[in-house]
């Protein structure tokens, strides 16, 4: 089998704002099948505070990754933010949360764009950049505060997170990334036109030949290229849009049931986006063992998968109680209503006075 | 319709991002906000650190008016917070219910928005603070 990466995860990191929503409190609001919940599989979405945006929750899931990281923030070489939610149109995300998390001005600093999957991308990178040796460590991040339209089906789903890693030496690693495909085509299934406030999305488009079609193949192709298959992983993570379609894709892929539920959020949590897979293999990293297998399978609209084939280490314990857990962040909630909902994501049009 | 100073909030990005304060080598105490001297004993004897934003609340208060660009975040509970290091702070407590705060209570520093300047201004960013999570 070859090994193609070698790259470790030293630190991972995951927030998700205190705050949640039901689906049956959407599902009351706008008259909606009160059945549409349990058939797309999410109960609860995180809403982040009206304070907090992906900068704050970069910033906050970052400091959890550093933690466990056992790194000083001046060995990192580059920052990269994935979101499709910029606080600031031209402004980088990236810059404000090294300056907050006092990473040094040696490096690199951007924010990426690729819908779900920019984070995914920021991590295939700085596979080059820590194996090239140009950066020591890198701090990857994915956050968004997803924008749903009201009364849009994506209302029940998008909601606020982040997840980060540290990516460097796979000798004081967590976890190595062992090998990466990504497969990526021109697929219009979902798109935020430059200004508009809210997403369109292609309606049953998006499923069969944008997130399961690129899933399967990126998948399919770090099996062939390595000689993988199902039988080789304990647990594996997808791009989780809602409960059900990491499911179904990983059914068509050959995996069991109970490959994929510990990596489950989105049903507590909603879709945080770049945040989704990410925050779904923070909580396998939460209690896998060492020397237990991970498939990891991010996707973007637009569009384009990811994936990784990921080993544990034997450092995985020592590093494991260093910052909350993602259940931990899952079970510390606060259910608001859907008026709170719209004040805290600033879905309420209000004039300056 | 406000127009903050950038380089007011530029120049203060340490203190606000970071807790940046100073530790007195002469009589051992810590200061909020940084300065030149001690405050406590006029000595130049001094390092810059960085707090962990570990700290009690020792008294509080929660507002429910406020000038019309806070109004979004009321009610907002303050709190005068003594952090680990030494030194307190008055600062905003968040992510809790007003009715179950109070005095001793374990607090974290957690990094959020802090003014926004109009539609089109800088959004400022400060350390706040919520209940300990652990």
């Amino acid at each position: 089998m070859a090994s193609a990466d070698n790259v470790g995860i030293l630190g991972w990191g995951a927030y998700i704002p205190i705050y949640r929503i039901s689906s049956d409190e959407i599902a009351r609001v706008w008259g909606f099948d009160d059945k549409i919940p349990d058939s797309i599989w999410v109960e609860e979405k995180a809403v982040g505070a009206i304070d907090e945006d992906t900068v704050t929750m970069s910033w906050e899931a970052s400091r959890y990754a550093l933690m466990r990281s056992g790194i000083d923030p001046s060995e990192i070489g580059a920052v990269f933010v994935g979101t499709e939610s910029k606080p600031y149109s031209v402004k980088p995300t990236a810059t404000i949360v090294a300056e907050a998390l006092g990473i040094p001005p040696k490096k690199l600093a951007s924010d990426l764009e690729f819908a779900c999957r920019a984070a995914s991308e920021a991590i295939r990178i700085s596979i080059g950049l820590v194996k090239s040796q140009i950066a020591k460590a890198t701090l990857v991040i994915g956050a968004d505060t997803a924008q749903g339209a009201p009364g849009d089906l994506l209302e029940f789903s998008a909601s606020s997170g982040a997840a980060a890693y540290i990516i460097g030496n796979p000798n004081q690693a967590a976890a190595v990334i062992v090998a990466s495909n990504s497969y990526i085509t021109d697929t219009p299934d979902f798109w935020r036109r430059d200004g508009a406030p809210y997403p369109e999305h292609g309606e049953i488009f998006t499923g069969e030949p944008a997130y399961f079609h690129h899933i399967v193949n990126a998948v399919n192709g770090l099996f062939e290229e390595y000689g993988f298959t199902p039988k080789d992983f304990d647990y594996a993570v997808f791009h989780q849009p809602n409960g059900k379609f990491p499911l179904q894709v990983g059914a068509k892929l050959g995996f069991d049931r109970e490959k994929i539920l510990p990596g489950i959020v989105t049903p507590y949590v909603g879709n945080t986006y770049n945040g989704s897979a990410l925050l779904g293999l923070a909580k396998v990293l939460d209690i896998a063992k060492e020397d237990e297998w991970i498939l990891v399978a991010p996707f973007g609209s637009g569009a384009g998968a990811d994936a990784y084939a990921i080993r544990v280490t034997d450092k995985i314990e020592e590093k494991r109680s260093l910052a909350p857990t993602v259940e931990e962040l899952i079970k510390r909630k606060i259910l608001i209503s859907y008026g709170e909902y719209t004040k805290m994501r600033g879905k309420i049009r209000k004039y300056e006075r | 319709m406000f127009k903050d100073s950038v380089p007011k909030y530029w120049r203060l990005r340490d203190v606000v991002y970071r807790l940046k304060y100073i530790y007195c080598r002469d009589c051992g105490k810590s200061s909020f906000p940084p300065r030149s001297k001690c405050p406590y004993c006029g000595s130049s004897n001094i390092d810059h650190r960085y707090s962990k934003g570990n700290g009690v609340v020792e008294e509080y208060t929660v507002m429910y008016q406020s000038e019309a660009r806070y109004q979004d975040y009321q009610p907002i509970v303050f709190g005068v917070i003594r952090l680990d290091e030494g030194f307190r702070i008055v600062a905003p407590i968040v992510d809790v219910d007003p009715n179950s705060v109070e005095e001793g209570m374990r607090v974290e520093a957690t990094l959020r928005r802090v003014r926004v300047d109009g539609s089109t201004g800088l959004i400022q960013y400060g350390i706040k603070f919520r209940p300990s999570r652990r």
